[in-house]
């Protein structure tokens, strides 16, 4: 996900403290040799079995000769055999007897949750299960009070509302879905069985009196407020040149005056003569994220150390530093009983995340129901408790208007924002501010006003989910431009074409664009497609059979990254050769540990053999960065951000940047150096003489070198056999000196550095000189890095039955440097499916009728199935470019498609639809 | 005690998974996945909605040796109606150094991402197979074919375009399954890697 502001960075700097406590990162969501070897081999059960095997009857048996292809390039994906066998991968997957040096009976852990927030909750009633069948414990309210625990960052409740991590007997729930208890049973069969009884069962829950639920008038903090102004011969004003400004503050500030006043300009805009204004209210649903995978995972508190006990857990989590912090933060009050030094994260690979698991609720409740078990724990969350739990994408609600010259030139813009989230603050706010920043979509508009805000509502707790706001905005941005260009009778791409960014312009916020921006060449291409061109014909021809057809475009300018983006890489050489990367990113699916692998291929002629991913607590100490609220670039040790949740979108750009940099450091401090001494010559003769060919080492006149006889060389000569770097984006990477023995970098692009001789377990943290900071404008872009991208649509429509057929899907996106194309294509083809279920089918009710009632599944949560996505029919376009690096896309290829969607509904049918998703009743209807 | 307690019941069965016979006394509520994962430890059938929608947790079984296999939801069939059958499950497929062509053709494809769900892929792709190879269908009518055995299948990573490249792929590899014009001009990948 696009996310974080500087606000949201706060936070996770907030969460990232160690200076108190040690970390330790076990095996991460690894390539395939760590979680196969160290936690599947383990079971007791899989053995016999798997020893019995039928030989596979296969005719063209294709052997499998390895994942990794030329070096910088996969043959599939690194984690694709243990995906394709079926081994245990997933938190789902283990159990207290695959861990090793776990005690192997387990516990299940099974949280209720309030399916009503107008009543008071009274307690349980558990009468009705055999004395067999009871829980060992329930958990309450009442004990995580008496034992001090601390709630999580995300878990705060609105203003005025009461909050707990679990519900209180005697109070109200606040949302639907919040946790009443956690019942703790003694083994897997008591808990299935108790279950059996309990789930859906009208009488486990009690509730009192009836009370109303009060209204809620605060969003969740902070709001963003964003104005900009340009004009000629008049004083411009935006958040980067004035700082942050918000026009409804009491008493306002200089700054908040200022944006009072261009924004009466900019109103004064929309009446000036020759003015054409369009407008509306444009909404979006409740979205779920629907990872196949239910949340699930495995908690231990192993209190045998007297110190503090060590909390083990097994968790499918895109958050691996969020969650680690808030579970020790859990525990952190001096008065807690409950004592945790240790956190130990087994990081699995998750079943999809699409942002769902970015500081998800489960994480802190396995966390609780660990510490008050006396056992290893499970939580195995079935589909109907996902559902009714796990973090929403937040509904919108947008109101917007548009003035627009003769010319069809975007002259003003003005739009209020809301999105709703749950009963929990969670992401909501930073959401709602990425909302903003995309609240021009990939327009220049000179004089603009967005006010973006999340709401607490009684709803399901909102949070991340793929695109982060952007697909908000996107659809209400996207429609309303269409209906300009129908209402002017102007084609919808070239009235786009028109008023898309360029180089060198400016955001919202008043960033500036440094990029190559490729809008303009999207909407060209677009205008050239055949699916385009040969769109009325083909209404016509399907008109003769009855059908309804259209074709519609949408663009977007989805940001990737988070604006001050902290990141790091772990590079080593084996004594064999081998190469491994770890990281403390995770990957969810998107590719991430395939491409980190391929991405040491530049520097170390070889593509790495394993990937340690998830590794969230390992890096702290060996860099000596901290990233405390208050620091300075001036101090050595401070960055800006240290770490940030995983998302599909910081791949290609920002960790494949910290690991081809610890490869490159692992090359100039061990790699050449070694080979010298192979070659018998000064290292500075071949400092940058060096081609890596087929995975040897060459330079003129010298014999070419194996990766293993340099790795041997490495380990003989003391020389570094591991480097780590840490990197810092805003507006651009941090640049700073370092000096490794006697080699020396001059303004190199990381902010942390540091190596590990051969025979050492110390790491050796190099010191920064001659630090490039960001710009001090930097933390008020909002957002500088993008990947454009547009989306031309075709849907065929029975109008009898309002069906709409996505019947083909043309998307274009510039994702600069392609690292590996089966990657991104896959991408790419997946968020067209996403989009189409958001357009389409997917629609959660965001309160009582909601997932929080407990009852929604599959069966009415419709999502995309094959016959819902034009296979063989979707095109991707990747735009040529001159860039060297890669872009983030996840959101890039999923933002255009909804809105792209309803523009062919209203090529198609004449009729606009400015909510979705469009329904076959909706559309029944206004073709009445 | 309440009315709600269910009457418990316990079952011996005796069943043959991935070849080997397993003989257990089980709940006779206990459905095929929990048998599985938690009576087993085979956790690669994998458990999504529970309740017969997305096919995830799709095995193959086998009334007698000699019939043909059928697909079956694992979350939703009591293990002891499995009593005499015979089950495979993705465990039962290949080894991990030795992979059915469908298991290369899915990498090769780069088909998942996230891969939960394509144990559920592979197993309804085999059974595809297995009937193509008793019942050719002519060319044109592979897709529908395709989308008889996997349209219901759900992946919310990749879009199912690159499953089903994939599994056409596979299934033109092998001589006879597809019948009719078409083949030989179609038969591009064979599954093996590029």
């Amino acid at each position: 996900m696009a996310k974080n502001e500087s606000a949201k960075n706060m936070k996770n700097n907030e969460h990232f403290t160690f200076s108190r406590r040690t970390f330790f990162g076990i095996v991460g969501a690894a390539g395939v040799q760590v979680v196969f070897n160290q936690l599947a081999e383990a079971h007791p059960a899989r053995a016999p079995l798997l020893a019995a095997l039928p030989t596979p009857k296969s005719t063209a048996e294709a052997p499998a000769t390895g994942w990794s292809g030329e070096p910088g390039k996969a043959r599939y994906r690194i984690e694709g055999v243990p995906k394709v066998t079926g081994q245990k991968i997933y938190a789902r997957d283990f159990r207290a007897r695959d861990m090793t040096g776990w005690p192997a009976q387990e516990m299940m852990a099974w949280v209720i949750r309030a399916t009503q927030v107008d009543k008071i909750f009274t307690g349980l009633d558990l009468s009705m299960l055999p004395s067999q069948l009871q829980p060992l414990r329930v958990v309450t309210q009442a004990d995580l009070v008496r034992d001090h625990i601390v709630l999580p960052f995300g878990m705060q409740s609105p203003a005025a509302w009461p909050s707990g991590l679990l519900v209180a007997p005697g109070t109200r729930p606040i949302f639907f879905g919040q946790p009443l208890a956690i019942l703790i049973f003694a083994n897997f069969d008591t808990f299935r069985r108790a279950k059996q009884v309990l789930q859906f069962n009208p009488a486990l829950v009690l509730y009192g009196a009836k009370v109303p639920v009060p209204p809620v008038t605060e969003a969740y903090s902070p709001s963003v407020f964003l104005t900009r102004y340009e004009a000629p011969g008049v004083p411009g004003f935006s958040q980067v040149q004035d700082g942050e400004s918000n026009p409804y503050a009491q008493p306002p500030s200089p700054v908040d005056k200022a944006a009072i006043a261009k924004r009466q300009q900019i109103a004064g805009t929309f009446a000036q003569p020759g003015m054409s204004v369009f407008g509306g209210t444009y909404t979006t649903q409740v979205l779920d994220p629907m990872f196949m995978e239910p949340e699930a995972g495995l908690a231990w508190l192993d209190r045998s150390n007297p110190q503090g006990g060590n909390l083990n857990l097994v968790l499918g989590t895109q958050a691996t530093n969020g969650d680690m912090t808030d579970t020790l933060g859990l525990f952190s009050d001096s008065q807690c009983p409950i004592k945790v030094s240790t956190v130990v994260l087994n990081s699995c690979y998750p079943g999809g995340g699409f942002g769902g698991r970015d500081v998800s609720t489960f994480p802190p409740l396995l966390a609780i129901a660990a510490a008050y078990a006396d056992a290893p724990v499970r939580i195995a969350q079935d589909r109907y408790e996902q559902f009714q739990s796990g973090l929403k994408q937040l509904d919108s609600r947008i109101e917007q208007r548009i003035a627009v010259d003769s010319q069809g030139t975007f002259v003003a813009f003005q739009s209020s924002q809301q999105l709703n989230g749950g009963g929990n603050n969670n992401y909501s706010q930073f959401i709602a501010m990425l909302a903003g920043y995309c609240g021009l979509s990939g327009y220049n508009i000179t004089k603009a006003s967005v006010d973006a805000k999340a709401m607490p509502t009684p709803g399901v707790i909102g949070g991340s989910m793929r695109g982060f706001g952007g697909p908000q905005a996107s659809f209400a941005v996207e429609t309303l431009v269409d209906e300009v260009a129908v209402s002017m009778g102007a084609d919808p791409i070239q009235l786009r074409q028109r008023n898309v960014l360029q180089t060198g312009q400016r955001t919202i916020t008043g960033a500036p664009l440094t990029q190559q921006m490729t809008l303009a060449r999207i909407c060209q291409l677009a205008q050239q497609h055949s699916l385009w061109t040969q769109r009325r014909a083909t209404q016509k021809s399907h008109a003769a059979e009855g059908l309804l057809y259209g074709v519609g475009f949408a663009l977007a300018n989805q940001a990737y990254g988070t604006g001050t983006d902290g990141v790091m890489a772990e590079v080593s050489i084996a004594i064999g050769g081998a190469i491994t990367v770890r990281t403390n990113c995770v990957d969810m699916g998107n590719g991430s540990a395939t491409t980190l692998a391929i991405s040491t291929a530049g520097f170390a002629g070889n593509n790495a053999t394993q990937v340690m991913m998830g590794d969230a607590g390992y890096f702290a100490g060996p860099l000596g960065l901290q990233s405390n609220r208050g620091g300075s670039w001036s101090d050595p040790t401070w960055t800006a951000s240290f770490a940030m949740s995983s998302s599909a979108c910081l791949t290609a750009f920002h960790q494949v940047h910290v690991t081809q940099q610890a490869t490159r450091a692992l090359f100039e401090t061990g790699i050449l150096p070694a080979a010298a001494q192979l070659w018998r010559i000064p290292v500075e003769n071949i400092r940058g003489k060096t081609i890596w060919r087929a995975g040897k080492l060459t330079a003129p006149n010298f014999p070419a070198l194996d990766i293993s006889a340099i790795a041997q060389q490495i380990y003989a000569g003391g020389l570094c056999t591991a480097a780590m770097t840490h990197g810092l984006y805003q507006g651009r990477w941090v640049l700073a000196d370092y000096t490794v023995g006697g080699w020396m970098a001059r303004q190199w692009p990381i902010d942390g550095l540091s190596t590990l001789q051969a025979g050492s377990s110390v790491w050796q943290a190099h010191s920064r000189l001659n630090i490039v900071p960001p710009d001090p404008k930097a933390s008020l872009y909002g957002r500088s890095l993008f990947s454009p991208s547009g989306a031309l649509v075709a849907v065929l429509i029975t109008p009898s039955t309002g069906q709409v057929q996505v019947t083909a899907v043309e998307l274009f996106v510039d994702a600069g440097k392609v690292l590996q194309p089966d990657l991104l294509a896959g991408q790419a083809q997946g968020g067209v499916a996403m989009g189409i279920g958001y357009a389409l089918l997917e629609n959660l009710p965001l309160l009582g009728e909601g997932a929080g009632d407990s009852r929604w599944n599959l069966d009415r949560y419709q999502v995309a199935l094959a016959g819902d996505v034009p296979l063989g029919r979707l095109g991707l376009n990747i735009l040529p470019t001159t860039e060297t690096t890669g872009k983030g896309i996840a959101e890039a290829v999923l933002c255009p498609i909804a809105p792209a969607i309803g523009n062919a509904v209203a090529a198609a049918t004449g009729k606009r639809f400015r909510s979705l998703p469009i329904t076959p009743a909706n559309i029944r209807e206004a073709l009445k | 005690m309440n009315s709600n307690t269910p009457e418990v019941k316990s079952l011996p069965i005796s069943l043959r998974i991935n070849g080997q016979l397993v003989q257990r006394t089980v709940s006779d509520d206990l459905a095929l996945v929990d048998f599985l994962q938690e009576e087993l430890g085979l956790t690669g059938t994998k458990l999504c909605c529970g309740i017969g929608v997305c096919k995830a947790c799709t095995v193959a079984v086998k009334l007698t040796p000699q019939s043909i296999s059928q697909p079956l939801l694992a979350c939703s069939t009591p293990a002891v109606l499995l009593d005499g059958q015979s089950i495979t499950t993705i465990e039962g497929v290949a080894h991990p150094d030795k992979l059915s062509p469908v298991q290369q053709a899915f990498l090769n494809h780069f088909a998942f991402q996230c891969g939960y769900c394509t144990p559920g892929f592979v197993m309804a792709t085999n059974m595809l197979i297995e009937r193509l190879r008793i019942a050719p269908v002519p060319f044109d009518l592979l897709d529908s074919a395709i989308a008889d055995a996997v349209g219901q299948h759900i992946c919310r990573c990749t879009g199912y375009e690159r499953y089903y490249r994939a599994i056409r792929a596979v299934i033109l590899a092998e001589q006879g399954l597809v019948t009719g014009a078409g083949v030989a001009k179609n038969k591009t990948n064979s599954g093996v890697a590029k």
